[in-house]
């Protein structure tokens, strides 16, 4: 089977929320050598765009998308252990979570385990996460970085209201905050003060790295 | 779903006397009739949670009609789980009461729901919930995330699992229906405010176009990093959709700011494509214009708003021409002007602005009809007058205020020839002319007609007429003599 091949069959089974199909072709698709990066980058995402343009046209509704992330975090379950570089040493702790009213989380958790590859220890706290808990959070855990996530459009005014109370809080002084999702722009991360913004988990790990040793991003 | 914050669930109204909830008996006997009915006709739980009358603790929240699903009964005889199936519903029923249609989701405790509000006055009562069960098949991997959801509420594992067994599967497109099927009865027996929640859906339409166009804006900026990337790894074919049958809005790289470029830019396609009655053409490429602003621009927010709503105005302006009262467009903007002083977000300016854009189109079109055709003809016409200079696509489409991308596009469709194909014809055709009636020579021929390469001009015409012009010449004297 030819490579690009594999990955429209990987595309294909992303639309149809085929859960099952998917893990046979994720191994076939390490069996030909096709790097993780790959498959998720040219293979999972654009499946999943598929899915998003046809939710914006009616073409498909809820169910079908509900059923389209299963098969991602499917197939996300079965990379994890190709997704990890292997890093040894402790690079510093990162703390994730998903914005209030927003349970999008499919971005935030392959960012969870491309940071633990790098060598970052992650703690992440889930969806709809509101700022009180963030900021009990950075109390008890001292991460060096607090990611958000944000994929809804409406739940953006979140991010400003969560910065605006971590930064008051003593434990969140110095924490660099870090911004991604869908719906995140840099405009938007640097309108509300942010330390960085990453268009997608691999960029992401690069901000994290250069965020903790202290060089300019 | 976090369970934590549960200050939701006090949020009801405040309400003197005695009221528990927010509804009379008559239509609370309404609501339990309706999921009775529900639950006799599909098989499927349903049960309604009423938003209590008072914000104190001792008012909790109504709970109607008895759970049937084995499953969602182990669950609630834990505090733990009835609290999340309590959070879980109200929240629903307020993000269905926020999104205008019935909210599919899966629950805590990985199960299929969907809900649907009770809404009065615009006001959020309470919230009908039905489904319970699953989409897909009993496999250990479910069996893994099962226990992973609900292993802190300290249920056996074992008799979970077995009564998820019981738990019937549906396919999305019944669950759809189903859904629908339970938002229509409920907003039609409990008299919901129809104009309401339609508002909201549409408002969700719009957002969704937004967040598209942003998905898309950065997966072509993906692309480019990673052509940058591996610079020597020749280009390949974009992943599906990434980019497919888009006009040619100007591609944007690096991190600079399109600002004042890109609006004037898409402003001469956006008159080009109202003038030609491409209504979903211009709103495309409108789309594009915002997502393009709000993920690159580094300006202020009122500086995009003011360059948004001068965009409107002059796209407005040149579009109607002759055909709407300017007086007419001039109330729709002094209104839009107003609302846009209110507006503090990018989001909420998104959403303005392609709401005052609908307006402008409804004002547009009331008062005109439009032929694409009309512009296939200012096209041919300007090629025959323009042919004997060297013009390009772009000319062309810059004389008709058209981005050459999509020019060609409606060209191609309406004639079935490409603008270059066309311009070809008219070439061969004016150079036969002066071949056959002249006595200038090939090369100066090819001038005449617009083709300054000799070479260039022979190939084409052999290729179109069968024999070379210098032939063709010789062939045409000879056969006059
Ligand atoms: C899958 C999906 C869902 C799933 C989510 C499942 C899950 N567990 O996450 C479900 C079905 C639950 C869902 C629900 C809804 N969704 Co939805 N959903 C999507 C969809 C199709 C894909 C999102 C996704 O997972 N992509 C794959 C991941 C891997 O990509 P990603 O999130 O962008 O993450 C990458 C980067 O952004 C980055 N990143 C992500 N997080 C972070 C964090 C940091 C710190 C950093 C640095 C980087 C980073 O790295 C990731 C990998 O590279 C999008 C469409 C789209 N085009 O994206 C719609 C979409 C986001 N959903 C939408 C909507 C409307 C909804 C619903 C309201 C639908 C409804 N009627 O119920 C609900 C909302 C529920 C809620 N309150 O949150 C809209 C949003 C519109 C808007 N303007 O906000 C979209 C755009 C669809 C559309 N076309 O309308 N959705």
């Amino acid at each position: 089977m030819e490579k690009t091949e594999i990955l429209g069959i990987l595309s294909r089974c992303i639309v149809d929320g085929d859960a099952n199909r998917i893990k046979i072709y994720i191994r076939d698709a390490l069996r030909m050598q096709l790097s993780a990066m790959t498959i998720l980058n040219e293979g999972l995402m654009p499946g999943m765009s598929v899915i998003g343009r046809q939710f914006r046209d009616n073409d498909v509704y809820v169910p079908e998308v509900i059923m389209a992330a299963q098969a991602l975090a499917a197939a996300v379950k079965m990379l994890k252990p190709f997704l990890v570089d292997r890093c040894t040493g402790n690079r510093g702790k990162v703390m994730l979570a998903t914005v209030p009213d927003d349970i999008h989380d499919l971005g935030k958790n392959i960012l969870g385990i491309m940071l633990e590859g790098a060598g970052f220890s992650v703690v992440d706290l889930g969806v709809d996460v509101p700022a009180s808990r963030i900021v009990k959070a950075l109390e008890t855990e001292r991460p060096d970085i607090l990611g958000l996530s944000c994929t809804l459009t409406i739940t953006l005014t979140h991010i400003k209201e969560i910065i605006m109370v971590v930064r008051q809080a003593p434990a969140g002084r110095q924490v660099k905050i870090l911004l991604g999702g869908l719906s995140v722009t840099p405009r938007f991360a640097k309108s509300v003060g942010a330390d960085a913004y990453g268009i997608d988990a691999s960029v992401a790990v690069q901000k994290a790295l250069s965020m903790v040793s202290g060089s300019k991003l | 779903m976090d369970v934590s914050s549960n200050t939701e669930l006090q949020q009801g109204k405040e309400c003197e006397g005695t009221l528990v909830n927010l509804l009379s008996e008559n239509e609370q006997a309404i609501v339990r009739h309706i999921t009775d009915l529900y639950s006799t006709a599909t098989g499927l739980d349903s049960e309604y949670w009423l938003e209590p009358a008072s914000t104190s603790p001792e008012a909790q929240i109504m709970m109607g009609n008895a759970v049937q699903t084995g499953f969602c009964q182990i669950i609630r005889s834990t505090n733990d789980g009835c609290r999340r199936c309590h959070y879980q519903a109200t929240k629903a029923g307020r993000q269905s009461f926020d999104l205008g249609q019935p909210y599919v989701y899966v629950c805590h405790a990985g199960l299929i729901e969907w809900a649907v509000p009770i809404v009065q006055d615009q006001k959020y009562l309470g919230v009908v919930v039905a489904g319970r069960l699953r989409l897909w098949d009993l496999d250990t991997e479910m069996r893994e995330e099962l226990g992973a959801r609900t292993r802190d509420l300290g249920i056996d594992a074992d008799d979970l699992w077995q009564a998820m067994e019981n738990v019937p599967y549906m396919s999305a497109d019944r669950v759809e229906a189903a859904s629908q099927l339970l938002f229509s009865s409920v907003c039609y027996h409990m008299g919901s405010d129809y104009r309401l929640l339609h508002h909201q859906k549409k408002l969700w339409g719009e957002r969704s176009c937004m967040a598209e166009e942003i998905a898309r804006q950065k997966m072509v900026q993906l692309q480019d990093m990673s052509i940058a990337s591996r610079q020597t790894v020749p280009r390949k074919k974009a992943p599906a959709g990434a980019n497919n049958g888009q006009p040619s809005v100007p591609r944007r790289t690096g991190t600079q700011s399109p600002s004042s470029f890109v609006l004037v830019k898409n402003e001469q396609e956006l008159i080009g494509r109202i003038r030609i009655g491409d209504r979903s053409g211009a709103k495309e490429i409108l789309n594009q214009t915002l997502g393009n602003i709000f993920l690159y621009s580094e300006d202020e927010l009122d500086i995009v708003k003011a360059r948004l709503f001068a965009l409107l105005t002059n796209v407005g302006r040149a579009a109607v021409q002759k055909h709407t009262p300017w007086e007419d467009l001039g109330r729709l903007y002094l209104d839009a002007f107003q609302q846009l002083q209110q507006i503090v977000d990018i989001e909420s300016l998104y959403i303005w602005t392609v709401q005052v854009f609908d307006q402008l189109m409804n004002e547009i079109y009331i008062s005109r009809d439009n032929s694409r055709f009309s512009i296939v003809g200012q096209v041919i016409q300007y090629l025959q007058e323009h042919y004997a200079k060297e013009i390009s696509v772009n000319d062309v489409a810059r004389a008709v205020h058209l981005s050459p991308f999509y020019l060609s596009r409606i060209f191609k469709e309406e004639l079935d020839f490409t603008i270059v194909e066309y311009l070809i014809e008219i070439r061969l055709s004016a150079a036969r002319y002066l071949l056959e009636n002249s006595i200038l020579t090939v090369s100066q021929i090819a001038k005449q007609v617009g083709c300054h390469d000799p070479a260039y001009f022979s190939r084409i015409f052999k290729k179109h007429i069968g024999i070379g012009p210098k032939e063709y010449q010789r062939w045409w004297k000879t056969s006059k003599a």
